[in-house]
């Protein structure tokens, strides 16, 4: 039991999640105690949540985890499919697709028979297949028989044999069926390729380290979440410039106060109170279908800062500048729709700082904080306008450029991240909660 | 302590536990440590150590937080006033420097706040900070000596070492993430609203005349207000609310007009009663809820 408790808290450290050594004694201290019965596997992931993980998602996570170790939960299958399987498909299935019993399966999409193909599922053997993700899922959507019955309801559709609710209904277990072949597939890869290929797939459970860009359904909202709580904490904190005394400067007169209590003798000083700092933030986002769902985070983290401080501007941009200040307000980002920014669909960065540097040089405060939203590919536009970056930082406090992409993929294909780099402040990789988090920490 | 036992005795407290809360609890007691629960406003959080410390029958001291909270007003405070007045009646002769630094840092100066309360008492308690989120960080890393040695270090005088471990709880809205070194030192919780079956479990408790069909109702109809987006989600006392109301009335059956007319008991906001009074003028949102 240590040895597995070890093993989830290197894999769980590797997916970024901070496990102390005081809590790894806790886990096992805790499951010493629980030894006298048999524990449940539900019982198991809350305590390894509790001890361990200590997140809201967590419990959901952990069950990821100990699926991906010791397979899904037996009763449940052993109970519910084995058995169907065996009995669909005789004695459990061939590699090829000829032992696939394909009317049999179709018939079952068509009515909704997902414990049929639940079982079908289950009793597929994938020891060989395992190298890469996509090949894997590739091969295992033929020999299971997925791709011929996909293909069946199509034809069926277009010879106009359904109905459309028939037709919707059998494209949602379609789509219920992938996702069985896909976590087959996951399980598979676990076993077989051992830590990095877990720690990868943990990583995306992992709201703080999954990618902005790679987020969807239900992660966008937990990442929203973290993002809001991010930004709460930024908005409360105290400056930086001060950090050093302890609690701010001398406040004079309720120091002469507490003199007249001391009866003449300055025994205790009071301290002005250290106000939290109000940053003067730009911000400009690349809107441009590469990166929208990275700016559209980074829009929303800066609405909730805007509620804050008042003194926040936000323009989008693809090919045009346009300020949308106003329309951050709104709850829900992705509905506002913004015209005028967008003439071409291609960013074109070069175009956009001088626009920027015409229309708003004047505006700028050595006050102001200037940070720049985007994966800087420029469509190979010869005008990259980098010669316009150093005045804008001359005049503002600090530019920065928050790139999505990690480092080592700024300069692939169009990118031209270095071109720009020099002459900003600084600049950072900014994929994940995580990565977000360590540069507001360095930065305000 | 099995979590069947906590589970029951909780209940008997009135307050409906689910698995995993229970057997949480059960660790919290089993490894002395402190426990860390989060989750939205009105889950339950204050509720279950108020539950907590009845089943336990132990005194709950709690420590409410607020943004600007000090060790002043959470551990303990020298009585300024009252030094200076025992210094004042001593006898001029016998002012001597040691003596009146003994005397005047004694126990009887110092003025116990929470923390130092619960260490110190001769029963265990139950110790319950409350809405940790909303204090600075600075305070957090304050806790920590308390929370993990179970000890607090008075300059004046030196060390107190607690002369019984309290059960201790901290609650969080989870408005913002708080420090690592807090979550080491604590086990974790999160509570999430109840699930349907717990919520009837619990209006149940409290309302040993209610039909069966309105308690579905009336879950499965909060169930889906939490699912839409909102400034502030129905909490489970506010529900208890609305039942009440509801009783009150004599309702049998819940329908959309009565629950258009009765909204403001479950939501506290203008522009979220203004949003679910146009949806609920919709038939589409009331239908699939059980008896309409």
């Amino acid at each position: 039991m240590e040895f597995l408790v070890l093993d989830l808290t290197r894999i769980l450290r590797g997916s970024g999640i901070p496990v102390g050594p005081a809590e790894v004694l806790d886990c096992t201290r805790a499951l010493r105690a629980m030894e006298g019965r048999r524990l449940e596997r539900r019982e198991l992931h809350t305590l390894l949540n509790a001890t361990l993980v200590k997140a809201e998602w967590g419990t959901e996570l952990v069950q990821r985890l100990t699926e991906l170790f010791l397979g899904p939960e037996d009763e449940w299958h052993s109970e519910r499919f084995g058995g169907l399987a065996r009995s669909a498909t005789g004695e459990g299935l061939d590699h090829g697709a000829g032992g696939v019993p394909i009317e049999r399966l179709l018939e079952a999409v068509l009515s909704r028979e997902i414990d049929f193909i639940h079982g079908l599922c289950r009793s597929l053997r994938l020891e060989e297949l395992i190298d890469d993700r996509e090949a894997a899922l590739d091969r295992l959507e033929r020999v299971s028989g997925w791709g011929e019955v996909a293909a069946r309801v199509e034809a069926r559709q277009r010879a106009s044999g359904l109905t459309v609710e028939e037709y919707a209904s059998a494209r949602r277990l379609l789509e219920e069926w992938h996702t069985l072949l896909t976590e087959e597939v996951e399980r598979g890869l676990a076993r077989s390729m051992a830590r990095e290929c877990v720690v990868e797939q943990l990583r995306r459970g992992n709201p703080r380290q999954l990618s902005f860009t790679d987020a969807q359904g239900p992660q966008v909202e937990r990442i929203t979440r973290e993002l809001e709580r991010l930004a709460r904490r930024l908005a409360t904190r105290k400056g930086r410039r001060r950090r050093a005394a302890k609690s701010g400067l001398i406040h004079l007169r309720r120091s002469l106060h507490r003199v007249v209590k001391a009866g003449g003798v300055p025994l205790w000083l009071a301290h002005t109170e250290r106000r939290p700092s109000r940053p003067d933030l730009w911000l400009l986002c690349d809107m441009s279908n590469s990166v929208r769902q990275f700016s559209c985070f980074m829009l929303l983290f800066v609405a909730i800062l805007q509620r804050r401080f008042n003194r926040v501007r936000s323009f989008a941009f693809v090919d045009r500048l346009q300020e949308i200040t106003e329309f951050l307000g709104e709850e829900d980002m992705s509905r506002v729709r913004l015209r005028g920014h967008d003439l071409t669909g291609y960013s074109h960065y070069g175009e956009v700082l001088r626009q920027f540097h015409v229309e708003h040089l004047d505006t700028l405060t050595r006050k102001t904080t200037v940070i720049i939203l985007g994966d800087a590919r420029n469509n190979w536009n010869a005008v990259d306008g980098h010669e316009v970056l150093e005045e804008v930082r001359e005049a503002a406090a600090a530019l920065y450029w928050l790139n999505p992409l990690p480092r080592e993929a700024w300069a692939d294909r169009d990118g031209i991240m270095g071109v720009y780099a020099p002459w900003c402040t600084r600049v950072f990789p900014c994929g994940n909660v995580a990565e977000l988090e360590r540069l507001v920490n360095e930065v305000f | 302590m099995d979590a069947a036992e906590i589970k029951q005795g909780l209940a008997k407290q009135g307050y409906i536990a689910d698995d995993a809360t229970a057997l949480v609890l059960q660790f919290s007691v089993l490894l002395q440590k402190p426990l860390l629960i989060e989750g939205p406003a009105g889950a339950g959080k204050t509720g279950l150590a108020k539950a907590w410390s009845q089943f336990l029958e132990r005194e709950l001291i709690r420590l409410q937080c607020y943004e600007g909270i000090d060790e002043g007003k959470a551990l303990y405070e020298w009585n300024y006033q009252k030094q200076l007045l025992y210094i004042q009646t001593q006898d001029p002769d016998h002012r001597k420097w040691t003596s009146a630094h003994t005397s005047i840092y004694g126990p009887e100066f110092l003025m116990e706040r929470p923390l130092l309360k619960a260490i110190s008492g001769h029963q265990p308690s139950v110790l319950l900070i409350d809405e940790i989120d909303k204090s600075d960080e600075e305070f957090e890393s304050f806790l920590l000596e308390v929370l993990s040695e179970w000890q607090v270090s008075i300059p004046e005088t030196g060390t107190i070492a607690a002369t019984t471990i309290p059960s201790v709880i901290l609650t969080s809205n989870n408005t913002r993430n708080l420090s690592q070194a807090l979550r080491r030192r604590c086990l974790y919780l999160y509570l999430d609203y109840p699930s349907e079956a717990r919520e009837l479990d619990i209006l149940r408790l409290h309302f040993p005349g209610l039909t069966e069909s309105l308690g579905r109702q009336v879950v499965t109809f909060v169930r889906r207000l939490r699912l839409e987006k909102l400034k502030k989600h129905p909490s489970i006392s506010e529900v208890i609310d609305w039942t009440r109301v509801l009783e009150h009335l004599g309702a049998e059956t819940l329908t959309p007009e009565l629950a258009q007319a009765t909204l403001n008991v479950l939501l506290k906001h203008q522009e979220d009663c203004r949003r679910m009074t146009e949806k609920l003028s919709q038939a589409e949102w009331f239908r699939g809820i059980p008896g309409s």
